[in-house]
C-alpha cells in the first residue's frame, strides 16, 4: 500500500517535472533577476546612473518638463511618477494616452530638469520581470496562465517530491559530489529541494495569490453583482480606485506638493511615493497620491485623491483588513521594501531553486541514458536537448540580451524593430540558437564554456562603454553597477571553471558524446522511479 | 549586528542537528558509531539554538521582517552544513597528508 502510493507519486513527480521543469526554470531564472531588476536597469540604462537627489518640489521639478513632454499629445489619459530613491535616482514618469493598449515610461533627471535621453532598452523592470510572470505572451493573456499552471505545478511537484523522498530526514544534509554523477544529481536535487522548500512553497503559492484578479476574474461577483457598475464599486471599496469621468472642459492644474503635504500629514510617518494624474487638463482632472511602503512588507493601497483643480480631498483610502492580506503575501512575493539583507538572501534562494530544477531534468536523463541507449529509444537525448536548452541557453541568451544592450547605438532601428524590440529578438533568437546547439551536440561543457565568456564580455564592455569600471563604480557610490559587474565576474570565474573540469572528465571518460554516461549501477535509489521508466 | 548573531545561531543549530545523526558524526569524527551518544543534547540545543534565532531576528525586525529573515537564515545555515560536510572528508585526508 505504501510503495504502490509512492510509486504513483512518483510517476506523477517524474512526469510532471518532465513537461514543466523547462518553463519552471525560465521562470526561477527571470524571478531571481528580477530581485535585482532595478540594478540591472542601472547596468543596462547609463544614462540614468545619476545621484539621488536631496529634496523634491513636484510644482517645480516635475510639472512643467511633464508638461512640456506631453504638449503635442493632447489624448493622454493619465500621467504618473515615482519619485527618486535609493535602487532608481531618476523620477519615473509614465503617460498613457486614451486609445493606447501600454504606457510609455521616461526618467526625469529632477536636478536637470530634463528627461534622460530615451535608453531604448526594456532592460530588467520591462523584460525580464514580465518575462517572470507573463514570458511576454500577451495575447489573452495565455502567458499568465501558463505561469498560473506552472505555479499549481510546482505545488504538486514539491508535495509529491516530499511523498516519494525515502529518507528525507536522515539524507536531509547528505550531498556525496565525488559519487557518480547520477547519485550526487539527486543528491544536490534532494538537498536543494528539502532545504529550499519553506521558501519555494512561499513563493509559488503566493505568485498564485498575487494574480487572483486573473485567475479568478468572477471573485467579487457574489457579494457586488456581475454589472461593470459592480467591478467599479469593488475596485473603490477593496483597492480605493477613485473614478470620475471627463468634464470636456479645460482645466489648471492645482499645486500638487501642496496635496502631498496634506497626504502625508495624514500619514503619521508616511511619505508619499507616487502621485498620478487623471484627464489631465480637463476640469474634473482628479489626482491620486500613494502613500509608500518601502519599510513595509504590505504593499498597502493607501491613497488620498485629489481634485485636480482646487486641491480639495475627493476620497481617502486605507487598505481593508481582507485586502490587507492579499497584500501581505504580494509583498512578500514583489520585495518592494527597502532591506539589502533580504535582497541578498531572496536572491541566494532562488539560485537554490534553480538549482533544484536544472539537477531534477538531469536526474531524469542521466537514470535514463543507458536504458534508452540500449532499448534505442530517443527520450533520453530529445529530454537532453530540452533540459540544455532551457538551462543554459536561457542563460546564454540573457546574457546576449546584456551585450545586445552594450554594443546597439541609441536610437537604432532595424527589421520593422525599435532599439528595445531588437535587444529581445536578440534573446530570443540566441536561446532558440542554444536549442539548436544542444540538438548538434547534446553536451553541458561547450554552452557552460560560453556562458562563462559571455559573462566576461558583458562586464568589459560596461566598463568599456560607459567608462564605469567595477572600481570606479564603487569608488562613485554605483552600487547597482558595480554590484552587477562583480556577480558577471564572480559567475563567468564559476563557468569557466566548471567548463574546465567537465572538460577534463570528458577527456578521461571514453564516450566523449555523453558526459557522465558512467554506469547506471543501483545506488540505493528509489527503485520504482527506475522500474517505471518507458 | 542582531542579523549576524541570528544567522549564526541558525548556523550552529543546523550544524548541531546534523552532528546528532550517525552518518555525519562518523564523517567529522572518523569513528564509526551505532547511535550518537549526545545525540539528545545535540538536539535540543539545535532547537533551542532555532528559538533564540527567531527571538533575535524578530526583536530586531519585527514580526514581518523577522520571521522572513528567519526562515531564510536557516535555510542559508542549512545549505552551509550540507556543503561543508559534503566536502569535509576531502579536508581531513589532505591534513593527514
Amino acid at each position: 500500500m505504501k510503495d504502490s502510493l509512492r510509486a504513483s507519486y512518483g510517476w506523477l513527480h517524474t512526469w510532471a517535472g518532465v513537461v514543466l521543469g523547462g518553463v519552471l526554470f525560465a521562470i526561477f531564472w527571470m524571478g531571481t533577476l528580477s530581485v535585482f531588476d532595478r540594478e540591472i536597469d542601472r547596468w543596462m540604462m547609463p544614462d540614468t546612473r545619476i545621484e539621488q537627489p536631496a529634496a523634491l518640489s513636484w510644482d517645480k521639478q516635475v510639472v512643467g518638463p511633464v508638461q512640456s513632454l506631453l504638449a503635442d499629445k493632447p489624448n493622454v489619459a493619465q500621467w504618473g511618477a515615482t519619485v527618486p530613491s535609493e535602487r532608481v535616482p531618476t523620477m519615473r514618469v509614465f503617460y498613457r494616452e486614451a486609445n493606447a493598449t501600454s504606457s510609455i515610461t521616461r526618467h526625469l533627471d529632477t536636478a536637470k530638469g530634463e528627461f534622460v535621453p530615451d535608453q531604448g532598452t526594456l532592460a530588467g523592470t520591462g523584460f525580464i520581470f514580465p518575462f517572470h510572470f507573463m514570458l511576454h505572451i500577451k495575447w489573452e493573456r495565455v502567458g499568465y496562465w501558463i505561469v498560473g499552471a506552472a505555479a499549481m505545478g510546482m505545488l504538486v511537484l514539491m508535495v509529491s517530491g516530499v511523498i516519494i523522498h525515502r529518507k528525507i530526514f536522515a539524507e536531509f544534509f547528505t550531498f556525496r559530489p565525488r559519487k557518480q554523477l547520477r547519485r550526487s544529481t539527486l543528491d544536490l536535487h534532494n538537498v536543494s529541494g528539502v532545504l529550499g522548500l519553506p521558501f519555494h512553497f512561499v513563493m509559488a503559492l503566493s505568485g498564485l495569490i498575487i494574480f487572483i484578479g486573473i485567475y479568478y476574474p468572477q471573485a467579487h461577483v457574489g457579494a457586488y453583482g456581475a454589472s461593470p457598475k459592480a467591478q467599479e464599486q469593488y475596485n473603490l471599496e477593496a483597492r480605493g480606485a477613485y473614478k470620475r469621468p471627463k468634464a470636456n472642459a479645460p482645466g489648471e492644474l492645482a499645486s500638487i506638493d501642496a496635496m502631498v503635504r496634506e497626504a502625508e500629514a495624514q500619514w503619521p510617518g508616511g511619505q508619499a511615493f507616487f502621485v498620478r494624474v487623471w484627464h489631465p487638463g480637463d476640469a474634473n482632472a482628479y489626482v491620486e497620491v500613494r502613500r509608500s511602503y518601502k519599510h513595509d512588507v504590505t504593499m498597502h493601497l493607501d491613497r488620498v485623491t485629489f481634485d485636480g483643480t482646487t486641491g480639495a480631498v475627493l476620497h481617502r483610502f486605507s487598505t481593508p483588513p481582507v485586502g490587507g492580506v492579499q497584500r501581505f503575501i504580494s509583498g512578500i512575493h514583489f520585495i518592494q521594501f527597502e532591506h539589502w539583507t533580504l535582497r541578498w538572501l531572496y536572491f541566494a534562494a532562488g539560485v537554490l531553486g534553480c538549482i533544484m530544477i536544472a539537477t531534477g531534468m538531469m536526474f531524469w536523463v542521466e537514470s535514463r541514458r543507458k536504458a534508452h541507449l540500449a532499448r534505442q529509444l530517443p527520450g533520453v537525448r530529445f529530454v537532453e536537448v530540452l533540459t540544455i536548452g532551457s538551462v543554459s541557453g536561457i542563460i546564454i541568451a540573457t546574457l546576449a540580451f546584456f551585450i545586445a544592450n552594450k554594443l546597439m547605438p541609441l536610437g537604432i532601428e532595424g527589421v520593422g524593430l525599435q532599439r528595445d524590440g531588437l535587444e529581445m529578438a536578440v534573446f530570443y533568437a540566441v536561446w532558440l540558437i542554444t536549442f539548436g546547439w544542444a540538438w548538434a551536440s547534446p553536451r553541458w561543457q561547450p554552452q557552460v564554456r560560453a556562458i562563462g565568456v559571455l559573462c566576461l564580455v558583458a562586464a568589459l564592455l560596461n566598463g568599456v562603454t560607459t567608462g564605469d569600471w567595477l572600481h570606479l563604480a564603487i569608488a562613485r557610490g554605483q552600487w547597482g553597477v558595480a554590484g552587477m559587474d562583480a556577480m558577471l565576474l564572480a559567475a563567468g570565474a564559476l563557468a569557466l571553471g566548471v567548463a574546465m573540469k567537465l572538460a577534463a572528465r570528458s577527456k578521461a571518460s571514453e564516450e566523449p558524446s555523453i558526459p557522465g554516461g558512467r554506469g547506471i549501477a543501483a545506488t540505493g535509489l528509489p527503485q520504482t522511479v527506475h522500474q517505471r521508466l518507458p | 549586528m542582531s542579523q549576524l548573531l541570528a544567522f549564526m545561531f541558525a548556523l550552529v543549530a543546523m550544524a548541531s542537528i546534523a552532528l546528532a545523526m550517525p552518518r555525519h558524526w562518523e564523517q567529522v569524527t572518523g569513528r564509526r558509531v551505532e547511535k550518537v551518544e549526545p545525540s539528545g543534547l545535540l538536539r535540543l540545543s539545535g532547537g533551542a539554538l532555532l528559538v533564540a534565532s527567531a527571538w533575535l531576528s524578530v526583536a530586531d525586525q519585527g514580526a514581518s521582517f523577522g520571521a522572513l529573515l528567519w526562515v531564510l537564515w536557516i535555510t542559508l545555515g542549512a545549505v552551509i552544513v550540507a556543503l561543508v560536510l559534503a566536502w569535509w572528508p576531502d579536508r581531513q585526508a589532505k591534513l593527514r597528508s
